[in-house]
């Protein structure tokens, strides 16, 4: 009963999110919902043959409600003074809230925009807004900057075969709703950034040159990713390559990232007590999510990786498909807006369902295929995921990797060796970045010109 | 380094795999776009498989794992 009552809030809880990110549902309707629980209430009161059956009506309609008021309550609303200067010429000035992502021919800054110059008064605002910046415009987490561009609201464009990628509220996810084009930068001396998440990038970026040093491109790049799903440092090109083969999600951090670090921590320290090593490792993940970004299919891996943590010291059970449901639904109640507008936490969320409930399922029908290897592991796994996110892959960019099962097979059992080395190999790739001798970090002190 | 070399091996060795099979012919089919009722159906489906088979298997299959 328990169990059954659980499943009830988490899918009518998601069904609620899922039906108000697209149609707006009134309070009466709401309402309604809601004097309908309350009769299932009674009749789970009043008849008590069929009591199990209305008390989850009763509490999936509430949660329906629930969810779909949390979605409404998270709608996100622009600033007056910067949705004024739309289209036109703008000086603003902020924070860089996350770390700069470098592209083929640009940087993109995400700024968490405080205030706005208008002639020669300054209005305060905020919001945050996507800074379009030259390519080799030097600029760090948690900088103040002033940012001197075009001022837009983002559009949604055309992908493949008749699809449109929605732009708008891929950003709004992350509560972006402006952008601002050719975009000229002029930092302050002052960082105002979050320290610790300062130190994971910065962590991040030295293992990233230390991995360039000891290894050439694209392997470097490859390491970065896989390690500390840094899918930036692969290039384009690889990175394409991988998605048509159904490789991509080595790039990206996953559960078995982390799972390989909490057992690097674990054998590190196994000289301390249990609750020691264990808090220890469940920082070290923390540090890795920031380290990743902070990236909802992360922050879902790290999340059900801490609670496999404290399942362990303490001695209980993990029901791998609850705990994925209990975090989703938590993620999703924190920040509804990524259950339909979030490609990455969708594929991560499926994919991870697809390898507890399909695997399995697999895994018995594959029983003729040899374990060596891990061989029937991996195209169990590979068969549970890729059925399980195939057709949101068809619907979102309408791919069909033809070749991903023997891809998979190929590629992933060099996978765990490739690992272990790294892992070896991780503390050295800290010394060349280290010992470095570093030439002064060359910072813009102009407006620079937009390319 | 020479930790670096068995990685390196093994990096080169994903790589090479990766561009083997995305140069195969029809490496990828692309579909045109379609209706998100027809996404909706695919999931249903899925779950109503899932549910049967773990029915007929009598509960054994399930994703319960102890850590």
């Amino acid at each position: 009963m328990p169990v059954k009552i659980l499943w009830s809030v988490i899918f009518s809880f998601l069904a609620g999110v899922l039906l108000s990110s697209f149609v707006f549902l009134p309070p009466a309707f709401l309402a309604f919902l809601g004097v309908l629980a309350a009769v299932a209430t009674f009749f789970a009161w009043s008849e008590p043959m069929k009591r199990d059956a209305f008390i989850v009506v009763a509490v999936a309609l509430v949660s329906f409600s629930l969810g779909s008021m949390r979605m409404q309550t998270a709608s996100r609303v622009g600033d007056p003074h910067l949705t004024a200067q739309i289209d036109k010429t703008v000086t603003i000035q902020g924070v860089v809230s996350e770390e700069p992502d470098a592209r083929e021919t640009s940087v993109r800054l995400t700024i968490d925009a405080r205030s706005l110059q208008s002639g020669s008064s300054t209005v305060p605002v905020a919001a945050r807004v996507i800074a379009i910046a030259p390519l080799h415009t030097e600029t760090r987490y948690g900088d103040l900057v002033t940012v001197k561009g075009k001022l837009g609201l983002p559009e949604a464009f055309d992908t493949v075969e008749g699809r449109q990628f929605d732009y708008p509220n891929y950003l709004a996810k992350d509560g972006i709703l402006y952008l601002v084009s050719y975009a000229q930068i002029k930092e302050s001396r002052e960082n105002r950034g979050n320290p610790i998440k300062a130190t994971a990038i910065r962590v991040k970026r030295l293992y990233l040159d230390g991995l360039g040093a000891v290894l050439p491109e694209p392997e470097a790049g490859l390491a970065g990713g896989i390690t500390v799903g840094d899918k930036r440092s692969v290039g384009g090109e690889l990175t394409t390559t991988f998605q048509n083969v159904s490789l991509v999600h080595m790039l990206v951090l996953s559960g078995y990232n982390i799972t390989v670090v909490i057992n690097a921590i674990s054998t590190l320290f196994k000289m301390f007590a249990q609750s020691v090593r264990f808090g220890i490792a469940g920082a070290v993940v923390v540090f890795f999510i920031l380290m990743a970004g902070g990236a909802a299919s992360a922050v879902r891996a790290g999340a059900m990786s801490m609670i496999a943590i404290f399942a362990r010291v303490t001695h209980r059970q993990y029901f791998a498909e609850r705990i994925l449901g209990v975090v989703s639904a938590s993620m999703v109640a924190w920040n509804p807006w990524i259950l339909a507008f979030d490609p990455g936490f969708q594929l991560s969320a499926l994919a991870t369902l697809g390898l507890v409930l399909f695997t399995p399922i697999f895994a018995r029908w594959f029983a003729r295929v040899p374990e060596k290897f891990g061989m029937r592991e991996i195209i169990s796994s590979t068969c549970g995921t890729q059925l399980m996110v195939l057709p949101l892959l068809l619907y979102q960019n309408g791919t069909l990797s033809i070749y991903a099962l023997p891809a998979n097979l190929f590629a992933l059992v060099a996978v765990p060796y490739a690992m272990s080395f790294r892992s070896s190999q991780r503390s050295s790739a800290f010394l060349p970045a280290a010992l470095r001798c570093r030439s002064p970090r060359p910072r813009m002190r102009f407006w620079g010109t937009s390319s | 380094m020479p930790l670096a070399a068995p990685a390196y091996a093994l990096l080169g060795y994903i790589i090479i795999v990766a561009k083997f099979f995305a140069a195969l012919p029809f490496a990828t089919l692309t579909l045109p776009a379609f209706n998100a009722l027809w996404l909706a159906l695919a999931y249903a489906l899925l779950f109503v498989g899932y549910a049967y088979i773990k029915k007929s298997d009598g509960g054994a299959v399930n994703g319960t794992a102890t850590l």
